[in-house]
């Protein structure tokens, strides 16, 4: 187990620092920012004596390797605009992100475990073809549409909720149902799929034939073993999520890092930019991490550093 | 009285009208998805010859006329205008015109990508095929919609740098499926045998291993013309797509939403446009999966 682990942190490593290199390069190619950030009367002295003060007149890799050496002290560098610490904006709008995509996983797990599991059971009932209705429009839509047609049926239309901006729970709603209705489906969808799948195997017929309850079936014996699929996609989905949210906290002024980084791309201030990308690279490979070791509890039969046979 | 009840149901059952019942009941999916795909790409083909009006003439006289069926709407525009008096039909049947485009090319590529450097991954192993797989690993946890946006930073919008910009965020996922599956179709004997015949390593890939991958490729491929659609849409947008005044889904929902409050169908149908579109290419690919690798279903 230990070894499992500390091979995938190995792992992670290699992706991250893959990572650092590819969206510093990205962002070289973008250009040199001093000319943006000095005021449009500055002399061309002027310009260049900030372009070495920062750094930027360095060769690419000099310049990758102080970025990495800053890095592995926790040091973004200063936002080019904001004229901030990057890290300060984090701990500023990332605890915001959090909240927004924490809520909308919340919401697409608790309704679309229930409803794909109920949905299995009932097979071929009016609540399942309901459901596949749902998760057909559900991973068709844009999370953009999602969020302007909620604006307009429940804010404008309707006005239960607020248009946009943070505060109380009904702020939550609107940027959380919009975040989170495409990895519901998708949820719900494999909720059902794998549980029908474990509904079929011989051991919950036998289990049936010894006369154990329907609902002791459904909820230990099949639910355990249709989770090991859904935890997997609950994985993948929480990077979906994150990408979602960048889309509703700009529809709904969502003080996020989503809406920071969308900012931040118009305005060329690519330390932030940076900084950003890595953060949701980092936090994804945790939430990935944290779903290879559930596996573990779920299924006995995967066990990490064997090879199986 | 029994036997000749079952005579009676077997003799309805196999015939022709039962049996095509069944099919496309048990079809239905493609049908409707295939369907769907084809009027989108009739549409887009022939989009002057849809088209009740010319989707760029401005008309200020004309602006925010709601659609027909709504009090205030004109017989002329069935959709209503917009915010310059342009014909909101026209300018979707338009749109398709983008989203087909970018969609079909941006799949093409990032498979063209993924899939080579997968099946080359697959063959060789060794050093070169880990470290494109880690590669491949790097690709898939940067989130996508963040790596579409620093790209588009670094290398500008327009729709052949979009297009180039899309098949960079997803050629991973090609790579990963042609990689799982050429290292399992390599380890069958007939793949032995071909080699042992004398076949050189490009044929064998080419000729023996490739054809054997395609069917999980061609799933993922009209899976992700779906999801291209969309992420053109979400980053026309964003307003770092296509550019104004091109006639697209994701562009026309961005400006009606200024409208939002007093013209909500402007928003309204350009995002419907792609709900059934991608709706189409889902159900699409769907019944591809079932029928092609019904072991991949769920995934």
């Amino acid at each position: 187990m230990l070894a499992f682990v500390l091979k995938r942190l190995l792992y992670g490593l290699i992706s991250l620092i893959g990572i650092t290199f590819l969206v510093f390069s990205l962002l070289y190619l973008t250009g040199d920012p001093v000319q943006l950030m000095m005021p449009p009367d500055a002399t061309v002295q002027e310009v260049e004596d900030a372009r070495v003060r920062l750094g930027f007149d360095q060769p690419f890799l000099v310049q990758y390797f102080n970025f990495v050496g800053k890095l592995a002290r926790f040091d973004l560098g200063d936002s080019l605009i904001r004229r901030v610490p990057v890290s300060e904006l984090i701990k500023e709008y990332f605890p915001n992100t959090l909240l927004l995509a924490t809520t909308a996983y919340l919401f697409a797990l608790l309704v679309a475990v229930p409803a794909g599991v109920f949905a299995a059971i009932k097979r071929n009932s009016v609540f399942d073809l309901l459901i596949s209705m749902v998760v057909l429009i559900g991973q068709a839509a844009p999370a953009y549409w999602v969020a302007l047609m909620f604006v307009l049926f429940f804010s404008v239309q309707l006005g239960w909720f607020p248009t946009g901006g943070m505060g109380t729970f009904r702020h939550l709603v609107g940027p959380a149902l919009s975040v989170g209705i495409f990895s519901m489906s998708r949820i719900a969808r494999m909720a059902r799929s794998s549980m029908l799948d474990v509904l079929r195997q011989d051991y919950i017929r036998t289990a049936k034939s010894q006369g154990i309850s329907d609902r002791l079936i459904y909820f230990k014996f099949a639910l355990k073993s249709a989770a090991i699929p859904i935890i997997t996609l609950v994985g993948v989905e929480y990077a979906v999520l994150f990408g979602g949210s960048l889309i509703a906290e700009t529809i709904f002024s969502w003080p996020g890092i989503g809406r920071l980084i969308v900012q931040s791309v118009y305005a060329r201030d690519y330390p932030v930019v940076q900084g950003v990308v890595i953060l949701f690279a980092c936090t994804v490979f945790l939430v990935n991490l944290i779903v290879d070791l559930l596996y573990s509890y779920l299924d006995p039969r995967i066990k990490y550093g064997k090879v199986p046979s | 009285m029994t036997a000749n009840t079952t005579v009676t149901f077997d003799s309805f059952s196999s015939s022709t009208v039962f049996r095509t019942l069944k099919k496309i009941s048990r079809n239905l999916k493609g049908i409707i998805g295939g369907s769907i795909l084809v009027i989108i790409l009739l549409l887009a083909l022939f989009a002057p010859f849809f088209s009740p009006h010319d989707p760029y003439e401005q008309n200020l006289e004309k602006r925010l006329i709601p659609p027909s069926w709504v009090e205030g709407g004109s017989k002329n525009h069935f959709l209503g205008t917009d915010q310059l008096g342009r014909d909101l039909l026209s300018r979707i049947i338009y749109g398709s015109r983008i989203s087909v485009i970018v969609g079909l090319s941006a799949v093409f590529i990032a498979g063209f990508i993924g899939v080579t450097l997968g099946l080359l991954a697959g063959y060789y192993q060794g050093a070169f095929g880990a470290v494109i797989m880690r590669i491949v690993d790097i690709f898939l946890s940067i989130p996508y919609i963040l790596f579409a946006i620093a790209v588009i930073a670094a290398i500008g919008s327009g729709l052949n740098k979009l297009i180039l910009v899309l098949a960079l965020t997803r050629w991973a996922h090609y790579a990963r499926i042609t990689n799982g599956k050429v290292l399992q179709i390599k380890t069958e004997e007939y793949i032995e045998g071909a080699h042992s015949r004398g076949n050189s390593s490009w044929r064998v890939m080419t000729r023996h291993i490739l054809p054997n991958a395609i069917p999980p490729i061609l799933v993922l491929a009209s899976l992700e013309l779906a999801f291209m659609i969309i992420m053109e849409a979400t980053l026309s947008f964003l307003g770092i797509g296509v550019s104004p005044p091109t006639a697209t889904w994701g562009l026309m929902s961005s400006e009606g939403r200024d409208y939002l409050t007093i013209a909500w169908w402007i928003t309204t149908f350009s995002g419907l446009a792609i709900v059934i579109t991608v709706l189409g290419a889902n159900l699409f690919g769907d019944w591809l999966r079932d029928n092609l690798d019904p072991r991949l279903k769920g995934v």
